[in-house]
C-alpha cells in the first residue's frame, strides 16, 4: 500500500480538484489529477453527484404563445416557488405584466398560490406553457404597467 | 494534550473574529478569507479598503491565464475562449482588467477558495466555463454574445439568460400592446417607456 | 431554442465512466485513467470523488464541540461521536437532525480554519477523543435564510 495517513489530506485535496475539473469540463487539469491519483493507486469512489446546479434551481422549458405566434425559451426556476412568484420573475426578467400571463402545466391552468412542484415540475427540461393575453383583455394600461415595474 | 490546547486557542481567536464580523454584517467566509490577506490589520476594514483592488487583480490574472491557454496548448478552455476574443478584443483590453470577468464573480471564487488567490483564479475560470457550457447547452452558440451577457449580468446565469432571450420575445410585447387603443392617444407614456429601455 | 434532451443519456454514460475511472485509479493504470477522465470531463457533469473510508482510522472519536453565537460568551460544550472520515457536510446534517440547527446556519471552526463542506474531519486534524472544535451558529438573518427556504427544508 502506498498510502500513509500523512498524505491523506493532500490526496483529499487532489480529489476535490479532480471533481471540480470534471464538472467544469477542463480535460487537461482533470487528466493531471487523474494520473497523480493513479500513481498513488488511490482507492476512490467516483459518482455523478445528485446536487443540482445552484441549490435546486432547474431549467424550465417555457413555450411562449399568444394569438398569433409561438416560441421556446428557458427560464431558471425553483420547483418550490409559487406560480405567483414565477409570474413576478418573468415580469422582472422579460417585462410581461403578471396580469397578461397565463401558465399552463400539464393539463392545468395554474393558480397563483400553488407551487410549480404541485403541478409536477421537478427537473431540467420540464415544459410549461406561457400564454400571453393582450393588454386590453387583461385591462392593464401602460401607466399601470410602468407603476408595477417601478415598484 | 498540547495539540488539543493549541487547536482550541486557534479556534477561539477565529470565533472572536467571526463574532465581530457578524455585528458588522460581514459573513464568516469573508472574514476568514480576509484574514489570510490582511496581515494583522482589521479584516473588516481590509475588506472595504483593499478587496476591490484584489478582485481586479484576480480578474486580470484569470484573463492572462486565458491568453496563455490560447497561445500554448489545446485544453477545452482555449476553444471556449478563442471565438470570444475576436470581437471583444478592443473593448476588453481597453479597460485593462480583462473585461470579460466581473468583480462579483471574482469575489465568489475568492470566497470559495478561502482567500487563496491562485485557487481563486482557477475557480473563477472554472465557474465561468461551467456557465458558458450551460448557456451553450441551452442553445446559445455565439460565444462572444454569451461572454458579453455574462459580463453584463455580473456572472449571473439567470440574468445572462434573460439578456440573451429578450430579443426573441420582443414580438410578443408588440402583440400585447397592438390592440391597445390608449397608447397612441396619450403622448406621455410611450416616451417614458422608451427612456426606460 | 434547443431544449435539453441529452441529459438522461449523459447521466447513465457518466455513471459508467465514473465507475471505470475509480477502478482504473485504484489499479494504478495511469493511461486508462487519463483516457476515461477525459471522456468524463467532456460530459462536464458534477461528480463526487471520495476516498474510500476504509483508508481512514476506523475508531469513533468523542469530539468536544463548543457552541457559540453572536451573543453568547460563555462556554457551552457538547460531546458528539464522530468518525474521522466524516465530511463537514455530514457533520452539519447530523447536528441538524440531533439539535435542529439548519446546515446553512452552521459554521465549523477547527483549529485555525473555517471548515468547508467537502472536507473531512481527518483533513482538519481530528484524531482522538477530546479534540475540541467550535460550532458557530449564525443568526438566520445573517445567513440570508429566506423564510421560504426554511419551510421547504
Amino acid at each position: 500500500e502506498q498510502w500513509s495517513s500523512a498524505s491523506l489530506p493532500l490526496t483529499e485535496e487532489v480529489c476535490l480538484e479532480l471533481a471540480r475539473a470534471i464538472e467544469a469540463g477542463d480535460t487537461q487539469a482533470a487528466s493531471q489529477h487523474a494520473s497523480a491519483l493513479a500513481r498513488q493507486k488511490a482507492v476512490l469512489t467516483i459518482q455523478p453527484s445528485e446536487k443540482n446546479y445552484a441549490d435546486g434551481e432547474i431549467s424550465l422549458t417555457v413555450v411562449v404563445e399568444d394569438v398569433s405566434s409561438s416560441c421556446c425559451v428557458t427560464v431558471k426556476v425553483f420547483p418550490y416557488m409559487t406560480v405567483a412568484a414565477l409570474k413576478q420573475q418573468v415580469f422582472l426578467e422579460y417585462g410581461f405584466h403578471p396580469r397578461v400571463q397565463r401558465w399552463v402545466i400539464g393539463q392545468c391552468l395554474c393558480t397563483e398560490p400553488r407551487s410549480l412542484a404541485s403541478y409536477g415540475v421537478q427537473k431540467d427540461g420540464d415544459t410549461a406553457y406561457l400564454y400571453l393575453i393582450s393588454a386590453r383583455q387583461a385591462r392593464i394600461t401602460r401607466q399601470l404597467f410602468q407603476q408595477d415595474l417601478e415598484s | 494534550l498540547k495539540r488539543q490546547n493549541t487547536m482550541r486557542k486557534d479556534g477561539l481567536s477565529l470565533i472572536q473574529q467571526i463574532r465581530e464580523a457578524e455585528k458588522r454584517g460581514v459573513s464568516p467566509e469573508e472574514v476568514y478569507a480576509a484574514l489570510c490577506m490582511c496581515g494583522g490589520s482589521n479584516p473588516c476594514d481590509w475588506l472595504t479598503s483593499e478587496l476591490p483592488h484584489l478582485l481586479d487583480e484576480i480578474c486580470a490574472m484569470a484573463a492572462s491565464v486565458q491568453l496563455n491557454y490560447k497561445a500554448g496548448n489545446s485544453g477545452v478552455l482555449s476553444t471556449v475562449e478563442r471565438d470570444g476574443e475576436e470581437s471583444e478584443d478592443s473593448g476588453a483590453k481597453a479597460t485593462g482588467e480583462g473585461g470579460k470577468l466581473s468583480r462579483a464573480e471574482a469575489k465568489l471564487a475568492w470566497l470559495a477558495a478561502g482567500g487563496d488567490t491562485d485557487r481563486a483564479v482557477r475557480q473563477l475560470l472554472r465557474d465561468r466555463q461551467v456557465k458558458m457550457k450551460e448557456l451553450h447547452s441551452l442553445g446559445f452558440q455565439d460565444k462572444a454574445q454569451c461572454e458579453e451577457a455574462l459580463r453584463l449580468s455580473g456572472g449571473e446565469l439567470k440574468g445572462a439568460l434573460s439578456l440573451l432571450q429578450r430579443p426573441i420575445l420582443e414580438p410578443f410585447h408588440q402583440h400585447i400592446w397592438a390592440d391597445q387603443p390608449e397608447a397612441p392617444i396619450d403622448p406621455k407614456h410611450p416616451d417614458k417607456e422608451r427612456m426606460c429601455r | 431554442m434547443a431544449c435539453k434532451v441529452t441529459q438522461s443519456v449523459d447521466l447513465k454514460e457518466a455513471e459508467k465512466l465514473a465507475q471505470s475511472l475509480s477502478e482504473a485509479l485504484s489499479c494504478g493504470d495511469t493511461e486508462e485513467a487519463v483516457q476515461l477522465c477525459q471522456s468524463l470531463a467532456q460530459l462536464s457533469v458534477p461528480v463526487c470523488v471520495t476516498i474510500n473510508s476504509r483508508v481512514y482510522p476506523q475508531d469513533a472519536i468523542r469530539l468536544w464541540v463548543e457552541v457559540q453565537d453572536a451573543q453568547s460568551v460563555f462556554n457551552c460544550p457538547v460531546t458528539i461521536m464522530v468518525s474521522s472520515f466524516m465530511t463537514v457536510a455530514q457533520l452539519k446534517e447530523k447536528i441538524n437532525q440531533d439539535y435542529g440547527f439548519h446546515p446553512v446556519l452552521q459554521r465549523w471552526v477547527i483549529g485555525k480554519r473555517l471548515a468547508q463542506d467537502q472536507e473531512t474531519l481527518y483533513s482538519h486534524g481530528i484524531r482522538q477523543d477530546g479534540d475540541r472544535v467550535f460550532l458557530y451558529i449564525l443568526s438566520a438573518r445573517a445567513a440570508h435564510l429566506t423564510r421560504h427556504k426554511h419551510t421547504i427544508d
